[in-house]
Protein backbone atom coordinates (compact mmCIF):
# COMPACT_ATOMS: atom_id res chain seq x y z
CA UNK A 1 0.00 0.00 0.00
CA UNK A 2 2.36 2.63 1.21
CA UNK A 3 5.06 1.52 -1.89
CA UNK A 4 1.79 2.58 -4.37
CA UNK A 5 1.94 6.15 -3.13
CA UNK A 6 5.80 5.96 -2.94
CA UNK A 7 6.02 4.54 -6.66
CA UNK A 8 2.95 7.65 -7.53
CA UNK A 9 5.04 10.50 -5.88
CA UNK A 10 8.97 8.83 -7.70
CA UNK A 11 6.89 8.75 -10.81
CA UNK A 12 5.70 12.34 -10.64
CA UNK A 13 9.08 12.84 -9.54
CA UNK A 14 10.91 11.93 -12.08
CA UNK A 15 8.20 13.53 -14.75
CA UNK A 16 8.95 17.07 -12.45
CA UNK A 17 12.46 16.50 -13.07
CA UNK A 18 12.31 15.92 -16.70
CA UNK A 19 9.83 19.15 -16.91
CA UNK A 20 12.03 21.42 -15.16
CA UNK A 21 14.80 20.48 -17.73
CA UNK A 22 13.55 20.65 -20.75
CA UNK A 23 9.87 22.30 -20.71
CA UNK A 24 9.13 24.52 -23.52
CA UNK A 25 9.30 27.76 -22.19
CA UNK A 26 11.40 29.26 -18.97
CA UNK A 27 8.27 29.63 -16.96
CA UNK A 28 7.01 26.19 -17.37
CA UNK A 29 10.71 25.13 -16.35
CA UNK A 30 10.58 27.24 -13.13
CA UNK A 31 7.06 26.30 -11.98
CA UNK A 32 7.65 21.97 -12.89
CA UNK A 33 10.53 23.34 -10.43
CA UNK A 34 9.02 24.23 -7.58
CA UNK A 35 6.67 21.25 -7.91
CA UNK A 36 9.32 19.08 -7.84
CA UNK A 37 11.02 20.34 -4.72
CA UNK A 38 7.50 20.01 -3.35
CA UNK A 39 7.30 16.30 -4.16
CA UNK A 40 11.14 15.60 -2.88
CA UNK A 41 9.87 17.25 0.57
CA UNK A 42 6.82 14.79 0.66
CA UNK A 43 9.27 12.08 -0.49
CA UNK A 44 11.26 12.80 2.83
CA UNK A 45 8.84 12.35 4.85
CA UNK A 46 7.67 9.09 3.48
CA UNK A 47 11.98 8.77 4.22
CA UNK A 48 11.29 9.40 8.13
CA UNK A 49 13.67 12.55 7.26
CA UNK A 50 11.29 15.39 8.74
CA UNK A 51 13.90 17.43 9.31
CA UNK A 52 14.77 17.17 6.12
CA UNK A 53 11.16 17.52 4.40
CA UNK A 54 11.07 21.33 6.73
CA UNK A 55 14.46 22.22 5.27
CA UNK A 56 13.16 21.91 1.86
CA UNK A 57 10.01 23.09 2.23
CA UNK A 58 11.46 26.09 3.54
CA UNK A 59 14.86 26.44 1.93
CA UNK A 60 14.91 24.11 -1.29
CA UNK A 61 11.12 25.03 -2.59
CA UNK A 62 10.20 28.28 -1.05
CA UNK A 63 12.99 30.50 -0.91
CA UNK A 64 15.13 29.11 -4.51
CA UNK A 65 11.24 28.98 -5.81
CA UNK A 66 11.00 32.89 -5.35
CA UNK A 67 14.61 33.71 -5.97
CA UNK A 68 13.77 32.25 -9.84
CA UNK A 69 10.56 33.46 -9.88
CA UNK A 70 12.30 37.19 -9.03
CA UNK A 71 14.78 36.35 -11.92
CA UNK A 72 12.64 35.04 -14.29
CA UNK A 73 10.87 38.54 -14.40
CA UNK A 74 14.50 40.20 -15.20
CA UNK A 75 15.86 38.28 -18.08
CA UNK A 76 14.84 38.41 -21.77
CA UNK A 77 12.98 35.65 -23.58
CA UNK A 78 14.97 32.50 -24.31
CA UNK A 79 15.78 32.75 -27.93
CA UNK A 80 13.34 30.16 -30.50
CA UNK A 81 16.96 28.90 -31.68
CA UNK A 82 18.54 27.51 -28.17
CA UNK A 83 15.38 25.59 -27.57
CA UNK A 84 14.41 24.09 -30.57
CA UNK A 85 14.73 23.05 -33.86
CA UNK A 86 17.84 21.01 -33.27
CA UNK A 87 19.00 19.20 -36.26
CA UNK A 88 19.25 15.34 -36.87
CA UNK A 89 23.23 14.76 -35.95
CA UNK A 90 22.77 17.14 -33.17
CA UNK A 91 19.66 14.69 -32.19
CA UNK A 92 21.75 11.29 -32.81
CA UNK A 93 24.58 13.03 -30.64
CA UNK A 94 22.71 13.64 -27.84
CA UNK A 95 21.10 10.12 -27.90
CA UNK A 96 24.40 8.77 -28.05
CA UNK A 97 25.57 11.05 -25.19
CA UNK A 98 22.24 9.36 -23.35
CA UNK A 99 23.68 6.04 -23.56
CA UNK A 100 27.31 6.95 -22.71
CA UNK A 101 25.49 8.33 -19.46
CA UNK A 102 23.27 5.25 -18.63
CA UNK A 103 26.20 3.04 -18.27
CA UNK A 104 27.68 5.30 -15.18
CA UNK A 105 23.91 5.53 -13.51
CA UNK A 106 23.85 1.81 -13.55
CA UNK A 107 27.25 1.27 -12.51
CA UNK A 108 25.75 3.90 -9.32
CA UNK A 109 22.60 2.00 -9.00
CA UNK A 110 25.08 -1.47 -8.89
CA UNK A 111 27.05 0.06 -6.52
CA UNK A 112 24.35 1.58 -4.14
CA UNK A 113 22.37 -1.25 -3.92
CA UNK A 114 25.68 -3.65 -2.65
CA UNK A 115 26.32 -1.05 -0.19
CA UNK A 116 26.59 -2.51 3.32
CA UNK A 117 26.80 -0.60 6.51
CA UNK A 118 25.08 0.59 10.13
CA UNK A 119 25.60 4.71 9.85
CA UNK A 120 26.32 6.20 12.41
CA UNK A 121 22.74 6.10 14.79
CA UNK A 122 24.23 4.35 17.48
CA UNK A 123 27.16 6.02 18.73
CA UNK A 124 25.46 9.48 18.28
CA UNK A 125 22.50 7.88 20.42
CA UNK A 126 24.81 7.45 22.47
CA UNK A 127 26.72 10.31 23.64
CA UNK A 128 23.43 12.33 22.88
CA UNK A 129 22.96 12.42 27.19
CA UNK A 130 26.28 14.69 26.47
CA UNK A 131 25.12 17.21 24.46
CA UNK A 132 22.33 18.63 26.03
CA UNK A 133 19.81 19.14 23.54
CA UNK A 134 16.46 16.73 22.99
CA UNK A 135 17.22 16.38 18.67
CA UNK A 136 19.33 13.72 17.81
CA UNK A 137 19.89 16.01 14.67
CA UNK A 138 20.63 19.49 16.08
CA UNK A 139 23.26 18.06 18.35
CA UNK A 140 25.51 17.19 15.09
CA UNK A 141 24.75 20.34 13.62
CA UNK A 142 25.56 22.17 16.34
CA UNK A 143 27.29 19.78 18.54
CA UNK A 144 29.32 17.31 17.37
CA UNK A 145 29.85 18.81 14.08
CA UNK A 146 29.81 22.57 14.56
CA UNK A 147 32.69 23.82 12.62
CA UNK A 148 30.40 22.35 9.79
CA UNK A 149 27.93 24.18 10.44
CA UNK A 150 29.89 27.33 11.31
CA UNK A 151 31.43 27.25 8.10
CA UNK A 152 27.69 26.73 6.53
CA UNK A 153 27.22 30.28 8.05
CA UNK A 154 29.82 31.16 6.13
CA UNK A 155 29.49 30.00 2.71
CA UNK A 156 25.76 31.95 2.75
CA UNK A 157 27.92 34.71 4.06
CA UNK A 158 30.45 34.71 1.14
CA UNK A 159 27.31 34.43 -1.24
CA UNK A 160 25.70 37.50 0.05
CA UNK A 161 29.15 39.17 -0.04
CA UNK A 162 29.54 38.22 -3.92
CA UNK A 163 26.15 39.15 -4.83
CA UNK A 164 26.19 43.13 -3.40
CA UNK A 165 29.73 43.50 -4.89
CA UNK A 166 28.32 42.68 -8.19
CA UNK A 167 26.36 45.56 -8.29
CA UNK A 168 22.79 46.18 -8.59
CA UNK A 169 21.24 45.97 -11.89
CA UNK A 170 18.68 48.01 -13.72
CA UNK A 171 15.17 48.06 -11.44
CA UNK A 172 12.95 45.53 -13.22
CA UNK A 173 11.53 47.25 -16.15
CA UNK A 174 8.45 45.12 -15.91
CA UNK A 175 4.99 47.29 -15.06
CA UNK A 176 3.58 46.52 -11.07
CA UNK A 177 -0.10 45.40 -11.28
CA UNK A 178 -1.81 47.23 -8.76
CA UNK A 179 -2.45 45.55 -5.43
CA UNK A 180 -4.80 47.06 -3.10
CA UNK A 181 -5.34 43.65 -0.91
CA UNK A 182 -1.63 43.00 -1.00
CA UNK A 183 -0.38 45.73 1.83
CA UNK A 184 -3.46 44.22 4.10
CA UNK A 185 -2.68 40.54 3.53
CA UNK A 186 1.08 41.52 4.85
CA UNK A 187 -0.23 43.38 7.80
CA UNK A 188 -2.22 40.19 8.54
CA UNK A 189 0.38 37.33 7.89
CA UNK A 190 3.64 39.32 8.90
CA UNK A 191 3.09 38.34 12.61
CA UNK A 192 2.44 35.00 11.93
CA UNK A 193 5.50 34.71 10.09
CA UNK A 194 7.93 36.10 12.96
CA UNK A 195 5.35 33.74 15.31
CA UNK A 196 6.46 30.82 13.38
CA UNK A 197 10.14 31.54 13.03
CA UNK A 198 10.02 31.83 16.43
CA UNK A 199 8.38 28.68 17.13
CA UNK A 200 10.52 26.44 14.70
CA UNK A 201 13.81 28.06 16.76
CA UNK A 202 11.89 27.07 20.01
CA UNK A 203 11.18 23.81 18.25
CA UNK A 204 14.73 22.79 17.13
CA UNK A 205 15.84 21.91 20.16
CA UNK A 206 14.02 18.85 20.84
CA UNK A 207 12.47 18.15 17.25
CA UNK A 208 12.76 19.00 13.35
CA UNK A 209 13.58 23.04 13.15
CA UNK A 210 16.00 25.13 13.90
CA UNK A 211 17.71 28.05 12.74
CA UNK A 212 17.71 27.66 9.13
CA UNK A 213 14.58 26.50 8.61
CA UNK A 214 13.28 29.45 10.88
CA UNK A 215 15.52 31.89 8.82
CA UNK A 216 13.84 31.14 6.21
CA UNK A 217 10.46 31.44 7.45
CA UNK A 218 11.87 35.34 8.43
CA UNK A 219 13.14 36.41 5.46
CA UNK A 220 9.34 35.16 3.53
CA UNK A 221 8.14 37.71 6.08
CA UNK A 222 10.26 40.38 5.07
CA UNK A 223 10.16 39.57 1.73
CA UNK A 224 6.98 39.71 1.74
CA UNK A 225 6.74 43.12 3.66
CA UNK A 226 8.91 44.79 0.98
CA UNK A 227 7.09 43.33 -1.94
CA UNK A 228 3.85 44.65 -0.81
CA UNK A 229 5.80 48.58 -0.53
CA UNK A 230 6.97 48.61 2.94
CA UNK A 231 10.20 50.72 3.54
CA UNK A 232 13.73 49.09 3.97
CA UNK A 233 17.30 50.51 4.01
CA UNK A 234 18.75 48.93 0.72
CA UNK A 235 20.94 46.21 2.24
CA UNK A 236 24.07 46.83 1.00
CA UNK A 237 26.15 49.63 1.87
CA UNK A 238 24.08 49.88 4.91
CA UNK A 239 25.27 49.60 8.42
CA UNK A 240 22.97 47.89 9.90
CA UNK A 241 22.42 45.35 7.84
CA UNK A 242 25.81 44.13 7.63
CA UNK A 243 25.98 44.04 11.36
CA UNK A 244 23.00 41.76 11.42
CA UNK A 245 23.85 39.81 8.49
CA UNK A 246 27.52 38.78 10.61
CA UNK A 247 25.78 38.31 13.68
CA UNK A 248 25.36 34.81 13.29
CA UNK A 249 29.05 33.77 11.86
CA UNK A 250 30.28 36.16 14.65
CA UNK A 251 28.61 34.94 17.87
CA UNK A 252 29.09 31.11 16.54
CA UNK A 253 32.70 32.09 16.41
CA UNK A 254 32.86 33.93 19.58
CA UNK A 255 31.34 31.05 21.42
CA UNK A 256 34.31 28.70 19.50
CA UNK A 257 36.80 30.93 20.43
CA UNK A 258 35.75 31.69 24.24
CA UNK A 259 35.73 28.39 25.21
CA UNK A 260 39.37 28.67 24.95
CA UNK A 261 39.77 30.74 27.09
CA UNK A 262 37.97 28.89 30.14
CA UNK A 263 40.26 26.17 29.30
CA UNK A 264 38.34 23.75 27.11
CA UNK A 265 39.22 22.58 23.41
CA UNK A 266 38.29 24.80 20.33
CA UNK A 267 34.76 23.87 19.94
CA UNK A 268 34.01 22.34 23.06
CA UNK A 269 31.10 23.26 25.12
CA UNK A 270 30.89 23.44 28.71
CA UNK A 271 28.76 20.62 29.54
CA UNK A 272 26.89 23.22 31.79
CA UNK A 273 25.86 25.53 29.73
CA UNK A 274 26.05 23.42 26.69
CA UNK A 275 22.21 24.04 25.83
CA UNK A 276 21.95 27.47 26.50
CA UNK A 277 24.84 28.53 24.54
CA UNK A 278 23.83 26.32 21.44
CA UNK A 279 20.35 28.12 22.09
CA UNK A 280 22.30 31.32 22.15
CA UNK A 281 23.51 30.68 18.60
CA UNK A 282 20.92 29.14 17.22
CA UNK A 283 18.96 32.24 17.93
CA UNK A 284 21.57 34.48 16.52
CA UNK A 285 21.93 32.76 13.29
CA UNK A 286 18.60 32.13 12.87
CA UNK A 287 18.21 36.27 12.74
CA UNK A 288 20.95 36.71 10.69
CA UNK A 289 20.09 33.32 7.87
CA UNK A 290 16.76 35.38 7.72
CA UNK A 291 18.51 38.89 6.75
CA UNK A 292 21.18 37.19 4.51
CA UNK A 293 18.34 35.25 2.85
CA UNK A 294 16.39 38.89 2.68
CA UNK A 295 19.57 40.07 1.23
CA UNK A 296 20.11 37.84 -1.48
CA UNK A 297 16.64 38.38 -2.64
CA UNK A 298 16.78 42.14 -3.14
CA UNK A 299 20.50 42.31 -3.31
CA UNK A 300 20.06 42.97 -7.00
CA UNK A 301 17.26 46.41 -6.83
CA UNK A 302 18.23 49.28 -5.27
CA UNK A 303 14.72 51.52 -5.21
CA UNK A 304 12.64 47.90 -4.47
CA UNK A 305 10.53 49.96 -2.18
CA UNK A 306 9.16 53.12 -4.17
CA UNK A 307 6.36 51.72 -5.82
CA UNK A 308 3.13 49.95 -4.16
CA UNK B 1 -8.59 3.95 11.05
CA UNK B 2 -5.13 4.99 10.19
CA UNK B 3 -5.90 2.73 6.60
CA UNK B 4 -8.96 5.25 6.30
CA UNK B 5 -6.18 8.25 6.50
CA UNK B 6 -3.80 6.21 4.20
CA UNK B 7 -5.99 6.54 1.35
CA UNK B 8 -7.31 9.26 1.61
CA UNK B 9 -3.53 10.71 1.56
CA UNK B 10 -3.03 8.79 -1.41
CA UNK B 11 -5.69 9.69 -3.30
CA UNK B 12 -5.17 13.53 -2.45
CA UNK B 13 -1.89 12.48 -4.31
CA UNK B 14 -3.47 10.94 -7.02
CA UNK B 15 -5.49 14.49 -7.17
CA UNK B 16 -2.29 16.35 -7.49
CA UNK B 17 -1.37 14.49 -10.13
CA UNK B 18 -4.35 15.61 -12.23
CA UNK B 19 -3.20 19.25 -10.72
CA UNK B 20 0.48 18.53 -12.91
CA UNK B 21 -1.40 18.02 -15.74
CA UNK B 22 -3.06 21.54 -15.81
CA UNK B 23 0.49 22.97 -14.20
CA UNK B 24 1.48 21.44 -17.50
CA UNK B 25 -0.78 22.02 -19.91
CA UNK B 26 -1.19 25.65 -19.44
CA UNK B 27 -1.81 27.77 -21.36
CA UNK B 28 -1.82 30.87 -19.50
CA UNK B 29 0.95 31.76 -16.93
CA UNK B 30 -1.45 32.30 -14.22
CA UNK B 31 -3.27 28.85 -14.99
CA UNK B 32 0.12 27.23 -14.42
CA UNK B 33 0.96 29.17 -11.04
CA UNK B 34 -2.74 28.42 -9.47
CA UNK B 35 -2.41 25.20 -10.29
CA UNK B 36 0.67 24.88 -8.37
CA UNK B 37 -1.05 26.44 -5.08
CA UNK B 38 -3.69 24.02 -5.33
CA UNK B 39 -0.81 21.41 -5.46
CA UNK B 40 0.80 23.01 -2.72
CA UNK B 41 -2.31 23.29 -0.88
CA UNK B 42 -2.98 19.42 -1.44
CA UNK B 43 0.14 18.97 0.07
CA UNK B 44 -0.47 20.50 2.84
CA UNK B 45 -3.46 18.14 3.33
CA UNK B 46 -1.75 14.99 2.64
CA UNK B 47 1.22 15.85 5.06
CA UNK B 48 -1.35 16.54 8.08
CA UNK B 49 -3.18 12.71 6.65
CA UNK B 50 0.54 11.40 7.29
CA UNK B 51 0.87 13.43 10.32
CA UNK B 52 -2.10 11.17 11.88
CA UNK B 53 -1.38 8.03 9.96
CA UNK B 54 1.75 7.72 10.91
CA UNK B 55 1.67 9.23 14.52
CA UNK B 56 4.10 11.83 13.87
CA UNK B 57 3.64 15.48 14.84
CA UNK B 58 6.28 17.27 13.19
CA UNK B 59 4.86 16.62 10.14
CA UNK B 60 2.09 19.39 10.82
CA UNK B 61 5.22 22.00 11.05
CA UNK B 62 5.97 20.62 7.41
CA UNK B 63 2.65 21.71 6.73
CA UNK B 64 2.31 24.84 8.32
CA UNK B 65 5.92 25.70 6.38
CA UNK B 66 4.35 24.85 3.12
CA UNK B 67 0.79 26.68 3.81
CA UNK B 68 2.96 29.93 4.69
CA UNK B 69 5.58 30.11 2.25
CA UNK B 70 3.31 29.29 -1.08
CA UNK B 71 1.99 32.79 0.00
CA UNK B 72 5.93 34.15 -0.96
CA UNK B 73 5.74 31.93 -4.35
CA UNK B 74 2.65 34.01 -5.49
CA UNK B 75 3.31 37.35 -4.28
CA UNK B 76 6.65 36.97 -5.47
CA UNK B 77 5.26 35.87 -9.09
CA UNK B 78 2.85 38.68 -9.11
CA UNK B 79 5.30 41.44 -7.75
CA UNK B 80 8.04 40.20 -10.23
CA UNK B 81 7.12 37.94 -12.57
CA UNK B 82 3.70 38.38 -14.26
CA UNK B 83 4.53 40.85 -17.45
CA UNK B 84 1.49 43.45 -17.55
CA UNK B 85 -1.39 44.70 -16.40
CA UNK B 86 -3.93 43.62 -18.54
CA UNK B 87 -3.13 41.34 -21.39
CA UNK B 88 -2.84 42.18 -24.87
CA UNK B 89 -5.77 41.37 -27.26
CA UNK B 90 -5.66 38.05 -29.20
CA UNK B 91 -2.81 37.11 -28.15
CA UNK B 92 -1.98 33.88 -26.06
CA UNK B 93 0.50 34.04 -23.01
CA UNK B 94 3.40 31.08 -22.58
CA UNK C 1 18.61 -7.58 -6.09
CA UNK C 2 17.22 -6.66 -3.08
CA UNK C 3 13.47 -6.71 -2.06
CA UNK C 4 11.54 -3.64 -2.95
CA UNK C 5 11.17 -1.18 -0.51
CA UNK C 6 10.86 2.10 -0.45
CA UNK C 7 13.96 2.65 0.13
CA UNK C 8 15.37 0.69 -3.24
CA UNK C 9 12.08 2.76 -4.59
CA UNK C 10 13.37 6.07 -3.87
CA UNK C 11 17.14 5.17 -4.41
CA UNK C 12 16.34 3.58 -7.63
CA UNK C 13 14.54 6.63 -8.26
CA UNK C 14 17.50 9.20 -7.21
CA UNK C 15 19.71 7.52 -9.62
CA UNK C 16 17.47 8.36 -12.68
CA UNK C 17 16.97 11.50 -11.06
CA UNK C 18 20.91 12.43 -11.47
CA UNK C 19 20.67 10.97 -15.18
CA UNK C 20 17.73 13.59 -16.22
CA UNK C 21 19.72 16.04 -14.27
CA UNK C 22 23.54 15.31 -16.04
CA UNK C 23 21.60 14.95 -19.07
CA UNK C 24 20.03 18.43 -18.85
CA UNK C 25 23.35 19.67 -17.62
CA UNK C 26 24.98 18.81 -20.79
CA UNK C 27 21.84 19.02 -23.54
CA UNK C 28 20.62 22.79 -22.75
CA UNK C 29 21.28 25.95 -23.99
CA UNK C 30 20.15 28.30 -21.51
CA UNK C 31 22.01 29.24 -18.45
CA UNK C 32 19.13 29.30 -16.25
CA UNK C 33 17.97 25.39 -17.39
CA UNK C 34 21.46 24.13 -16.79
CA UNK C 35 21.35 26.03 -13.53
CA UNK C 36 17.55 23.61 -12.46
CA UNK C 37 19.43 20.54 -13.86
CA UNK C 38 22.24 20.83 -12.07
CA UNK C 39 20.07 21.46 -8.39
CA UNK C 40 17.86 18.46 -9.76
CA UNK C 41 21.64 16.51 -9.70
CA UNK C 42 22.13 18.24 -6.19
CA UNK C 43 18.50 16.70 -4.64
CA UNK C 44 18.60 13.31 -6.08
CA UNK C 45 22.41 13.10 -4.54
CA UNK C 46 20.86 14.00 -1.34
CA UNK C 47 17.88 11.29 -1.99
CA UNK C 48 20.31 8.66 -2.91
CA UNK C 49 22.52 9.77 0.26
CA UNK C 50 19.20 9.38 2.79
CA UNK C 51 17.33 6.68 1.03
CA UNK C 52 20.36 4.23 0.56
CA UNK C 53 21.73 5.27 3.90
CA UNK C 54 18.78 4.08 5.50
CA UNK C 55 18.79 1.23 7.84
CA UNK C 56 15.82 0.62 10.08
CA UNK C 57 16.27 3.59 12.42
CA UNK C 58 17.06 6.63 11.38
CA UNK C 59 20.60 7.84 11.45
CA UNK C 60 21.39 11.53 11.80
CA UNK C 61 24.54 12.26 9.99
CA UNK C 62 23.21 11.89 6.69
CA UNK C 63 20.29 13.83 7.52
CA UNK C 64 22.82 16.58 9.12
CA UNK C 65 25.31 16.32 5.99
CA UNK C 66 22.13 17.02 3.88
CA UNK C 67 20.63 19.64 5.80
CA UNK C 68 24.20 21.33 5.53
CA UNK C 69 23.82 20.30 1.51
CA UNK C 70 20.66 21.93 1.14
CA UNK C 71 21.77 25.29 2.10
CA UNK C 72 25.18 25.62 0.36
CA UNK C 73 22.94 24.37 -2.87
CA UNK C 74 21.23 27.53 -1.82
CA UNK C 75 23.71 29.86 -2.09
CA UNK C 76 25.39 28.75 -4.99
CA UNK C 77 21.79 28.93 -6.72
CA UNK C 78 21.61 32.81 -5.35
CA UNK C 79 24.62 33.42 -6.64
CA UNK C 80 24.34 31.28 -10.01
CA UNK C 81 21.03 33.66 -10.69
CA UNK C 82 22.70 37.08 -9.93
CA UNK C 83 25.52 35.92 -12.42
CA UNK C 84 22.79 34.70 -15.11
CA UNK C 85 20.78 38.35 -14.20
CA UNK C 86 23.69 40.47 -14.54
CA UNK C 87 24.97 38.39 -18.15
CA UNK C 88 21.33 39.16 -19.78
CA UNK C 89 20.72 42.02 -18.16
CA UNK C 90 21.19 44.71 -21.35
CA UNK C 91 19.57 42.71 -23.88
CA UNK C 92 15.75 42.69 -22.82
CA UNK C 93 13.83 44.19 -25.50
CA UNK C 94 11.84 46.77 -25.54
CA UNK C 95 8.38 45.03 -25.67
CA UNK C 96 8.72 44.33 -22.20
CA UNK C 97 8.77 40.53 -23.36
CA UNK C 98 6.11 38.22 -23.05
CA UNK C 99 7.59 34.63 -24.40
CA UNK C 100 10.36 33.12 -22.31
Amino acid sequence: MALVFDALLALAMLWLAWQGVHAQTLFQAVVSFMLFGLLIALAWVRLDATDIALAEAALGSGVTGALLFAALGQLPPEPIRARRRTRWHRRLLALAWGLVLLAPIALLLYGVLQLEGRGLGAEVNASLSQANIGSPVTAVLLNFRAIDTLLELVVMLSAVVVVWSLGATAPSPLPWLPAPSLPALTRLLFPVFLLTAGYLLWRGEHGPGGAFPAGAVLAAGFVLAILSGARAPAPDGHTGWRLLICLGPLAFAMVAGGVLLAGYVYFEYPPRVAGLLMIGIEIAAGISIGFMLTALFFAAERDHSSQV
Amino acid sequence: MTDLYFYAALFLLANMLVGLARALRGPTMPDRMLSGELMGTTAVAVLLLLSVATDTEALIDVALIFALLSVLAVVTFVRRTWPEPGPPRGRRWP
Amino acid sequence: MPPLTSETLFTLTAVLLFGIGAHGLTQTRHALRRLLALNICISAIFLLLVASGKHGDTDPVPHAMVLTGIVVALSTTAVAISLIVRRNRHRRPPDGGLHW
